[in-house]
């Protein structure tokens, strides 16, 4: 080493391999960011949120996304709630993305955790919901332990996936293939896009009409099976140990008696822990919300934007009521949740005007 | 450990920095222990006969120096000398032979003894084929050969000559190395060159290039093809089997790529394998292009012991009498045929390869007794032997003998590959250009990928014609400035990471959720 610094030809050399590995290391980075799925815009938006500005979590799968509009329950009643919702989102993975929002967020007062997901059987799980949560995790030993508890709760589960942990942890060795199928020019900007609405998940879909049909309830349970058991179990135990309120939430859809059946079950054993449940999916809340089932879903089991005003606004004055929430938030916070909730205004109405449809004041909508 | 993965990667970037790290007179230690701890990787038990062989032949050559040495007279040393290289060959090759073709002999057999309705079959055998067998079985014997025949001194460090039989880059694939070529570099500690760093790790990466890009790419359209080709019209056959020669070639010699340049980027010099094979303008020279350390192995060990023989010479003889001109070729027609049978069998066990070493060899035999009257047919057309489209047409020829010859060697059976090639009997131009779009995505590669695919091979082919023309492509790119060099380099590199064939292959389907 002495003998490269005190050589003015070696030291540029080395200057140069220097420079070239920093090249090449920035070309891996970029490559590593280009080719991996663009859909996970609400961790990827969470990971922006300035530290210890959040008032809370809304941690799920599309059951979060397409029902909990964060910048609705701020304009109402000034808390900040983050969607963390990922299409299919194993309740597996709460854990870990409970501890990774804490990493930044530690002063949060509520957790929010839909357990919809729990329902899925074995052949229903896919590589792609782990993918899109852990894809969008930054690297940390906690990442590879919610690869691990994933990939161990679906194999328990006889999910016909591949097992591979390193497609896991290097996305990138399964996505880099993707240029000869669905890649395109857009693909190549080198930042993975963020939620512009806080997590809530804006789309054609949100003004589309799906006449559902209502439920009929039972109060009957199903055995759930180990894994699940096990999951659960393990969730709780970590809840236990959080200083924020944890509310377990099952959001309305038109839910089946089978899935209902092992809902209960899992509502049983939380609730025998101590932990309240929301479940909107029961005699007991019927009508609380006051949703329409022929104008306020998409299609079955998810509610369009009208459906999720009227949950958002049931579930935010609940939250009002029940947790304590400081008022305090900085200037850039503000403008920050300000800017979205314009945004998503203006988004909205615009949506509306594209399908022919006419917003109301109230978020009621003419049906031409 | 195989060369595609990142366990490798992490292995031999590990042992180069430690080489370099090692004082210069432990450097082989260091290798030997690397060697060997990548031939555990394949198994305790392959180990094993890696060991017994180099036991063996390390024995055997001292021991051969020792009756040299102490015997009365020369005669007698080499008569004594001569049997204990047959023994060691016998032992050595008896391994090779049990292990990689008992199965096929048994199984053949059986089937003939089966014919004649005897009660008595030999029993099928799960055989372990230890990593690179075939590879450090040749240059074991032809080291034994060349102490034998007094070309070298017998090693006398055990631990020095077990990193000549292991040194861990070439026992994959080869190439099989002279002692005098390979054990001198080996032994010696090499000082740290940035440029034999440089230039091994580009040499690497163009052999992922090669491999990942090239040969990879292919074999998804290759696979299909020979695997179900009474499916394929015989353009498409054609196509498949066309990309099995570039393929294969892209392989083989894209892995002797990465194990010249692992050794490079430690200061070892290894030959080349290959001096563009598919530019050879006959067979005979084709095979003087091709894996060219195993073909130089039959050339001095089997074709030139043969030629020379005692037998021969009679043979000879025998013919200037009776056959005039045929007959003075004579002598080199059998050690041909045998020299190349050998070389097909050495492929692997399979009536494919065996009729591959025959294809070959008949081709060059005939070519031989041919000459005169082709030498006669361009003195009357007055084709200039020079002339670019001359050689062009000689390139395009052996081209397609070898398409057809390794077709043998990839279909499931002889019978298979004598379909496919009658399949390329019935070229229909027509329809092919008219839909050719449907026609590629057909043989298993969509419009993408074919674009790729093509776009490499012309490189590797744009490439192949400046090292015929005597280029030395690193030392070229070298001289370049500073931005083309790296240019260059990170072009190549992210065409390996994105256009490689490695991990699982991504199917949008199973994403469909995602655009919900």
């Amino acid at each position: 080493m002495k003998e490269v610094w005190n050589n003015k030809q070696k030291r540029k050399k080395a200057a140069i391999v220097l420079v070239f590995i920093l090249v090449a290391a920035g070309l891996m980075v970029y490559l590593l960011n280009v080719f991996v799925l663009d859909d996970q815009k609400a961790l990827s938006g969470f990971y922006h949120q300035e530290e210890n500005s959040l008032d809370g979590i809304y941690i799920g799968s599309s059951a979060v996304y397409r029902y909990w509009i964060p910048t609705q329950a701020y304009d109402e009643y000034g808390m900040k709630i983050y969607d963390i919702g990922t299409g299919s989102e194993p309740v597996v993975l709460q854990k870990y993305l409970i501890k990774e929002a804490l990493k930044t967020q530690p002063n949060m007062k509520v957790v929010l955790l839909d357990i919809r997901s729990l329902l899925k059987s074995g052949d229903e799980l896919k590589e792609a919901d782990i993918s899109r949560v852990t894809d969008a995790m930054k690297m940390s030993s906690n990442r590879t332990e919610a690869i691990d508890a994933a990939l161990d709760y679906f194999k328990k589960e006889g999910a016909p996936i591949s097992y591979n942990k390193s497609y896991y942890y290097y996305p990138f060795l399964l996505y880099h293939s993707r240029w000869s199928d669905d890649f395109s020019p857009s693909d190549l900007k080198p930042f993975r896009s963020k939620s512009p609405y806080m997590g809530f998940e804006v789309s054609d879909m949100s003004t589309a009409v799906y006449k559902n049909t209502k439920p009929s309830y039972t109060e009957d349970q199903t055995k759930l099976s180990e894994a699940k058991i096990e999951i659960l179990e393990d969730l709780l135990a970590y809840c236990k140990t959080l200083d924020q309120k944890v509310i377990f939430v099952s959001a309305l859809y038109s839910i089946s008696q089978d899935d209902q059946k092992e809902l209960n079950a899992s509502i049983s054993l939380i609730r025998k822990s101590g932990f309240t449940v929301l479940d909107f999916n029961s005699k007991a809340m019927e009508g609380k919300i006051g949703l329409n089932w022929s104008t306020d879903f998409m299609d079955s089991n998810h509610v369009n934007y009208l459906g999720a005003v009227k949950y958002t606004s049931y579930l935010s004055s609940y939250l009002n009521k029940n947790v304590k929430f400081s008022s305090d938030a900085s200037d850039s916070v503000k403008e920050t949740w300000d800017k979205a909730a314009l945004k998503l205004k203006e988004s909205i109405v615009k949506r509306f005007a594209d399908a022919g449809l006419s917003l109301k004041h109230d978020g009621e909508t003419v049906i031409p | 450990m195989s060369f595609i993965s990142a366990t490798f990667i992490v292995f031999f970037m590990a042992v180069i920095l430690l080489y370099y790290l090692t004082p210069l007179k432990y450097r082989w230690v260091l290798l030997l222990i690397a060697s060997y701890g990548f031939y555990l990787s394949s198994g305790v038990k392959v180990m094993l006969f890696l060991l017994f062989t180099t036991a063996v032949v390390y024995g055997g050559a001292r021991w051969m120096e020792s009756v040299r040495d102490h015997a009365k007279s020369k005669k007698a040393a080499k008569k004594t000398n001569k049997r204990i290289l047959l023994l060691e060959a016998l032992v050595n090759f008896g391994i090779l032979f049990v292990l990689k073709y008992y199965n096929f002999i048994a199984d053949n057999l059986n089937g003939l003894i089966g014919m004649f309705k005897y009660d008595f079959s030999m029993p099928l055998v799960n055989l372990i084929l230890p990593l690179g067998i075939s590879f450090y079985t040749f240059q074991a014997v032809g080291y034994s050969i060349d102490v034998y025949r007094g070309k070298i001194k017998a090693e006398t460090n055990f631990l020095q000559f077990a990193l000549f039989l292991s040194f861990f880059p070439q026992m994959t694939q080869g190439p099989i190395f002279r002692y005098g070529d390979l054990a001198p570099q080996l032994k010696e500690g090499h000082k740290f060159s940035l440029t034999n760093l440089k230039f091994g790790l580009e040499l690497v990466l163009w052999g992922y290039f090669k491999k990942l890009v090239i040969a990879d790419a292919a074999s998804t359209a290759v696979t299909n093809v020979f695997g179900r080709y009474d499916t394929f019209d015989g353009m498409q056959v054609l196509i498949g089997m066309v990309l099995y020669a570039i393929q294969i070639y892209a392989d083989f010699s894209g892995g002797i790529d990465m194990t010249r340049g692992i050794a490079q980027a430690m200061g070892i010099n290894l030959v080349d394998n290959f001096r563009q094979p598919y530019f050879g303008n006959s067979v005979a020279e084709y095979w003087r292009r091709w894996h060219m350390s195993m073909t130089n192995w039959m050339r001095d060990y089997v074709f030139f012991p043969l030629t020379f023989a005692h037998f021969s010479t009679k043979i000879g003889k025998w013919g200037r009498h009776h056959l005039k001109t045929i007959g003075k070729q004579l002598p080199a027609y059998i050690p041909t045929f045998v020299t190349f049978m050998l070389i097909g069998i050495w492929h692997g066990a399979g009536w494919g390869f065996i009729a591959f070493g025959l294809y070959n060899s008949l081709i060059i035999i005939f070519s031989m007794a041919l000459t005169p009257a082709f030498d006669k047919c361009k003195s009357v057309l007055h084709i200039p032997e020079e002339a670019f489209w001359w050689r062009c047409f000689q390139i395009i020829r052996t081209f397609a003998i070898m398409v057809y010859g390794k077709t043998l060697t990839r279909a499931a059976s002889v019978h298979d590959a004598l379909a496919m090639m009658k399949a390329t009997l019935h070229l229909d131009f027509g329809m092919f250009f008219a839909n050719m779009k449907s026609e590629l995505i057909a043989v298993g590669l969509h419009g993408r990928q074919w674009v790729v695919l093509t776009a490499a091979i012309l490189i590797f082919f744009t490439v192949s014609v400046f090292r015929e023309k005597g280029v030395h492509i690193r030392e070229a790119v070298s001289r370049k400035p500073l931005p083309v060099r790296w240019v260059l380099i990170l072009g190549l590199l992210t065409a390996v990471l994105v256009f490689g064939v490695y991990g699982e292959g991504y199917s949008s389907s199973s994403f469909i959720y995602r655009n919900y």
